[in-house]
């Protein structure tokens, strides 16, 4: 799946940032923060060709079914298409 | 200025935690510019001989392992950081490393490829300082009649969509003018931030123990009151002054317990740092002491020794009792650059804070008696 905009990945005292780099500091003036799930989803988002394979990895990492799953990862891309990052 | 919410909550949890979340980088001491009240301001001779500049590898190496430690929130400054040799290719590595970067400049030589550099990888925000409001001034101020360059550049990167604050230093040559200049920085559209204090300048010198380019601290406590009055809309003027006349918070519960002072209780040395031009940390810009060299033993040596060395200061006694603390803030920078100690109480500054707040009662009553 294809990220369009320019971030680079922080761990800061046991938060996770998304901190935009590039011309996306002047379109997205703030930081986004990541639980450890988001930010799983996001390390994967350049390999993964759609929604139902990132479900597929999640369930190899934890402890949950896909109907449980599926509708977070649904909502945190929802979230992304929004901010026009993927 | 209000702080953003999540930028308080990392600086809080950082501060607890020790980690070295917010950074200055002095990339050099030189400046094109050149201001009697400056507190680092060197010549390139003077700098020559006090020692080297750092290179920009050198640089990207400190800020390497500064992003390791934990740094997110990083300011460029000087001098002049775009007079650096290698400032182009600090400015381009750094801003890809994934920092909050923000850079105070003088505004001269933002334009060109600079002016491009910036659009192409924004910064989070420019500081730039306003000097005077025309040629003339900052001819007076500055040594450079620069006013037209660095208002026309300020609206370039402002039109180019950049976020640039524009500072205030209010200082004798350029008092008469500070309606003009905050009436000048809202013009340009841009957030401002001025201040009426000016820091002594025993970086520069170290004899300079509370002296600067500036006026009494009478003088300068009520231009205080005058800037915040110009600053603010009237009626949020007058509740500050009214709020500020009523009655300041109370004494501290704990002042039969601070008979040695207390510690630091600011941010510095405890998440936030600034590397001097030579490589050297300290807590702030304002304190030459402690300093912990970053070339010899790494950034984290460098930050754990200044942690260390922070928590020995003790501040004022007779600061930690005082009514008006919160008010003038007695910092270990005012404590040590007024007085050259951190134990003995800032005077400069109390008088300061009590003219500020004198000027203010009288802003009450007047608008009392109509």
């Amino acid at each position: 799946m294809n990220i369009k905009r320019e971030f680079v990945l922080r761990e800061i005292a046991g938060d996770l940032l998304l901190v935009p780099t590039g011309k996306t500091a002047l379109d997205l003036n703030g930081m986004l923060t990541l639980n450890d799930v988001g930010a799983d989803i996001w390390k994967m988002l350049p390999e993964v060709k759609d929604e139902e394979e990132i479900v597929q990895r999640l369930l190899k990492d934890y402890e949950a079914t896909a109907d449980e799953i599926r509708p977070d990862v649904s909502a945190f891309l929802g979230k992304l298409r929004e901010l026009g990052i993927l | 200025m209000l702080e953003p919410r999540i930028s308080k909550y990392l600086h809080d949890k950082a501060t607890k935690q020790n980690i070295p979340i917010n950074g200055t980088l002095e990339l050099t001491a030189r400046c094109n510019f050149n201001c009697p009240m400056c507190y680092v301001h060197l010549s390139a001779e003077e700098q020559k001989r006090r020692g080297r500049e750092l290179t920009g590898e050198e640089w990207i190496d400190i800020a390497e392992q500064a992003k390791k430690a934990g740094t997110v929130f990083l300011l460029l400054t000087g001098g002049e950081p775009t007079v650096h040799p290698d400032f182009v290719k600090i400015y381009e590595r750094l801003s890809e490393m994934g920092f909050y970067m923000s850079m105070n400049s003088n505004g001269r030589l933002l334009e060109g490829d600079l002016l491009e550099l910036f659009k192409r990888k924004p910064p989070e925000r420019l500081n730039i300082t306003l000097y005077a409001i025309d040629n003339d001034g900052y001819r007076k101020q500055c040594g450079v009649p620069a006013y037209d360059q660095v208002v026309r550049n300020i609206r370039a990167l402002r039109e180019a969509g950049i976020f640039v604050r524009v500072n205030l230093t209010i200082t004798p040559a350029n008092q008469e003018e500070m309606a003009e200049l905050v009436a000048k920085g809202k013009e340009l559209g841009a957030v401002i931030l001025g201040t009426t204090y000016i820091w002594p300048q025993i970086r520069v010198n170290e004899a300079a123990v509370g002296a600067s380019f500036r006026p009494s601290a009478e003088e300068a406590g009520r231009a205080m009151a005058v800037y915040d009055s110009l600053r603010m809309p009237h009626e949020d003027f007058l509740i500050r002054a009214r709020q500020l006349a009523a009655g300041i918070p109370q004494k501290s519960p704990s002042a039969e317990d601070c008979a040695i002072g207390m510690p630091m209780l600011c941010r510095a040395g405890r998440a936030t740092y600034w590397i001097d031009w030579q490589g050297n940390m300290t807590a702030c810009a304002l304190m030459p002491i402690p300093s912990v060299s970053v070339l010899s033993g790494g950034f984290n040596e460098a930050w754990q020794q200044l942690h260390r060395d922070i928590s020995e200061i003790r501040l004022p006694p007779e600061c930690a009792s005082c009514e008006y603390r919160r008010i003038c803030n007695p910092c270990a920078a005012k404590c040590y650059t007024e007085t050259g100690s951190f134990h003995q109480k800032p005077d400069y500054v109390c008088r300061y804070t009590m003219s500020f707040l004198e000027a203010m009662r009288e802003a009450v009553e007047q608008e009392q008696n109509g």
